[in-house]
């Protein structure tokens, strides 16, 4: 299931899906395929991009 | 092998993931050429054991480094765990099975091939050395695999279940 919390919060960072990579130390097509819900990241990638967006792990990862 | 040309920045978990898998597979590819390398020449080829050496080392260094990496890293027991609470038959059992399958298939080999080797051609002479020498490698292999198998893995997995628990420790 795609991640429209986190594509949101990217943007309203204005971040692209670049820069949000190299703020938490992965590839362009990781956060790509994140966004996408191809890819399930560990909780420490999780909490790595909270960080970087300002987030909570509710607020980006928890499915209403 | 990234860290001769410096410190690799990009540690992305899925291509880690990725690569290690590509790793398993291609480790996989290796065992099954050098098996195939090996069988083709002793028992095509008929060479001598000098020239399988290469095979041999690769293969008894290579299942040697994995056993003993699980064991020291604890997971050895942890997969005996996981593997006996889905399975009906525990995985002791399967080892002890294993052993006697692996018995029996050198005892048959051994027996066949004495019995085309010596027989002269006639069947009488090829079954009586066949069951000679199948019965006498029974006695010798079984035993000794069956052992081997059980010991190895009762020592693997004690060892294994320590530095498990010693993981756990809260210290």
């Amino acid at each position: 299931m795609k991640n429209l919390k986190l594509k949101m919060a990217r943007v309203e960072k204005d971040l692209s899906q670049d820069e949000l990579a190299q703020l938490v130390g992965v590839s362009r097509q990781t956060i790509g395929l994140i966004e996408l819900g191809k890819y399930n990241p560990s909780l420490s990638l999780c909490i790595a991009i909270c960080k970087a967006l300002s987030r909570t792990l509710n607020d980006l990862f928890w499915e209403d | 092998m990234m860290k001769w040309f410096g410190k690799n920045r990009l540690d992305d978990e899925r291509i880690l993931h990725l690569k290690n898998k590509i790793f398993r597979e291609a480790f996989i590819l290796i065992m099954v050429i050098c098996n195939f390398s090996l069988l083709l020449k002793l028992l095509v080829f008929r060479s001598d054991l000098e020239s399988v050496i290469t095979e041999l080392v690769i293969v008894t260094a290579a299942s040697l480094y994995y056993s003993i990496r699980t064991v020291t890293l604890g997971i050895y027991s942890e997969q005996i765990e996981a593997h006996d609470s889905r399975s009906k038959v525990p995985y002791s059992r399967k080892n002890i099975l294993s052993g006697l399958g692996t018995g029996m298939a050198i005892s048959l080999f051994f027996g066949i091939r004495s019995a085309i080797l010596y027989g002269d051609g006639q069947f009488s002479t090829q079954a009586w050395y066949f069951f000679i020498v199948f019965a006498v490698s029974l006695m010798i292999y079984l035993p000794f695999f069956i052992g081997i198998l059980a010991v190895t893995h009762s020592l693997a997995n004690k060892a294994s279940k320590k530095v498990s628990d010693d993981d756990l420790l809260d210290s």
